[in-house]
């Protein structure tokens, strides 16, 4: 039960995060490149600082941001929620670290489309909203999978933040990284060496899952694109 | 795209089903309790449950860290701390129940070295003082807390110092980040002696680390201590105060000596 639970708990954590990362990032990344936004580079800075900053120090800004002192906290509490301490602080963590590495991946991948595609879709009389759906986020998904892949990773492996922000509460808010630490701290090496197998195997499977859905990806894509149109095919 | 979407489908619905199963609605206490009574205190839960007459959850952690989430309005009933000042400060600022502090226990410090180490036999204050002089100069690496956030660490320079033999190793030091780390390095041999808690020495396999010498109370500045209160935050205060009754009760005391505390 004691090893289940974090496994549990970590799984959910990762897979939440993971989910509001994508919808985040991706939307971002979408409105900083299609719009003009005022102080571009100033936000791209503050998503990424997490990056940059020790965890424990963004979960020590989460946590007085989600503290009852902060205004957001006393309004939270004032709902009768309370963040801190529940495993929502835990994705809230996880999500804040891992929306960098979303952010940046899904830029790359926005910027590696053919606009002439999407122009050409545009003069065929496409909305921009199907535009983006129908063409460049089609030609966009090795590199949003990519970083959905990397922003699960980071989420699973979280630990300073959420160790912060969310504690160390056994059963409650302590993710398979936390209980895996207190097992090493402890000697319970049996604890520690499941905990391990489990990660890896989960990072295992991550990895499986993302080259069957790149396979998939480029099988769809044949017909052909701006470079070999009208080239004979091999 | 549509499996994809369909992946993501179904792991919502996967979270969220097993989410909602997982809440409760059972009364408890949450006790924030230092990172070295985690094992001491996991095998206290059950009986500490039925006294209480509610779910006993812990949140272990660094003290500092702990106090900084109660200083925030984590819900917090119970702060165990394995360190005076952080609950001092707390206690400054009205943020645990005067009247409820309890120093519970105390610890001492211990040189440990690798199983084939010889103790110290000094006999005399002064005897064990050249003991621990001529073997501080013979050995290339002493691992200890880093004295800035690791209280173990800490309470090993107030030791040495008092010893007068600080500037023996004091090249010599490797800090580590937790004074389980230092225990680590001594088992796996990375550096040859560490100085750590009586209670994590008692705690590392047997046969893995061997005591060589124990810092007597009286050679450390500030005492050690560990004090519990109920936080003055709690919504359930007298669950709360019967946790701590609880923890000074025979069953707690055995556990806490049996794990090498000392009791006040």
């Amino acid at each position: 039960m004691s090893l289940f639970s974090p496994i549990l708990l970590s799984v959910r954590v990762a897979f939440l995060a993971t989910a509001f990362t994508l919808v985040v990032g991706l939307g971002l990344a979408r409105l900083f490149a299609s719009r003009a936004v005022p102080l571009r580079r100033i936000w791209e800075a503050l998503i990424l600082l997490p990056m940059v900053f020790p965890p424990t120090i963004t979960g020590y800004l989460l946590l007085v941001a989600l503290g009852k002192r902060s205004p957001l906290g006393a309004l939270l509490s004032q709902l009768g929620l309370s963040v801190v301490f529940t495993w929502t602080a835990a994705v809230i963590a996880s999500f804040v670290v891992s929306l960098p590495l979303m952010f940046q991946n899904c830029k790359a991948a926005l910027a590696g489309v053919d606009s002439q595609l999407e122009d050409a879709a545009r003069t065929l009389g496409l909305r921009e909203v199907r535009v983006f759906f129908r063409v460049t986020l089609p030609l966009a998904t090795p590199g949003i999978l990519s970083g959905t892949a990397l922003s699960f990773a980071r989420a699973l492996g979280e630990f300073g933040a959420t160790l912060m922000v969310a504690g160390n509460i056994p059963g409650r808010t302590q993710t398979i990284p936390l209980a895996l630490f207190a097992a090493v701290e402890s000697g319970r090496s049996f604890e520690a060496n499941v905990l391990l197998a489990v990660t890896v195997a989960l990072s295992f499977g991550l990895v499986a899952v993302v080259s069957i859905y790149e396979r998939r990806g480029s099988g769809k894509r044949r017909m052909p694109s701006a470079e070999n149109r009208g080239q004979p095919r091999p | 795209m549509k499996s994809v979407a369909a992946t993501v489908a179904l792991s919502f619905a996967l979270v969220f089903g097993s989410a909602t199963a997982a809440a409760g609605q059972q009364q408890e206490i949450l006790v924030s309790a230092a990172a070295s009574l985690t094992d001491v205190l996991s095998g206290l839960a059950p009986q500490a449950e039925k006294y209480v007459g509610a779910k006993v959850l812990f949140n272990f952690g660094g003290s500092g860290a702990l106090r900084k989430q109660i200083e925030e309005g984590a819900p917090v009933d119970v702060f165990f701390s394995a360190s005076v000042e952080d609950m001092a400060t707390l206690q400054a600022k009205g943020l645990v129940v005067a009247g409820t502090r309890e120093d519970l226990l105390s610890n001492q410090v211990v040189l440990i070295g690798g199983p084939a180490a010889e103790p110290l036999h000094g006999a005399t204050a002064a005897a064990a003082r050249d003991d621990l002089q001529a073997l501080l100069e013979k050995t290339d690496l002493l691992a200890i807390g880093n004295p800035d956030t690791v209280p173990a660490g800490r309470y090993a320079v107030q030791a040495l110092k008092r010893y007068g033999v600080y500037a023996t190793v004091a090249s010599r030091l490797a800090l580590a980040g937790n004074v389980r780390e230092v225990l680590q390095y001594v088992q796996n041999g990375s550096a040859p002696l560490g100085i750590v808690f009586a209670t994590d020495a008692l705690a590392a396999p047997a046969g893995s680390v061997k005591q060589l010498f124990v810092f007597p109370q009286g050679s450390l500045e500030t005492p050690i201590l560990y004090p519990v209160a109920v936080v003055s935050a709690s919504k359930n205060k007298e669950k709360a105060a019967r946790m701590i009754e609880f923890l000074k009760g025979d069953p707690a005391r055995n556990a806490f000596r049996a794990a090498g505390f000392i009791l006040k």
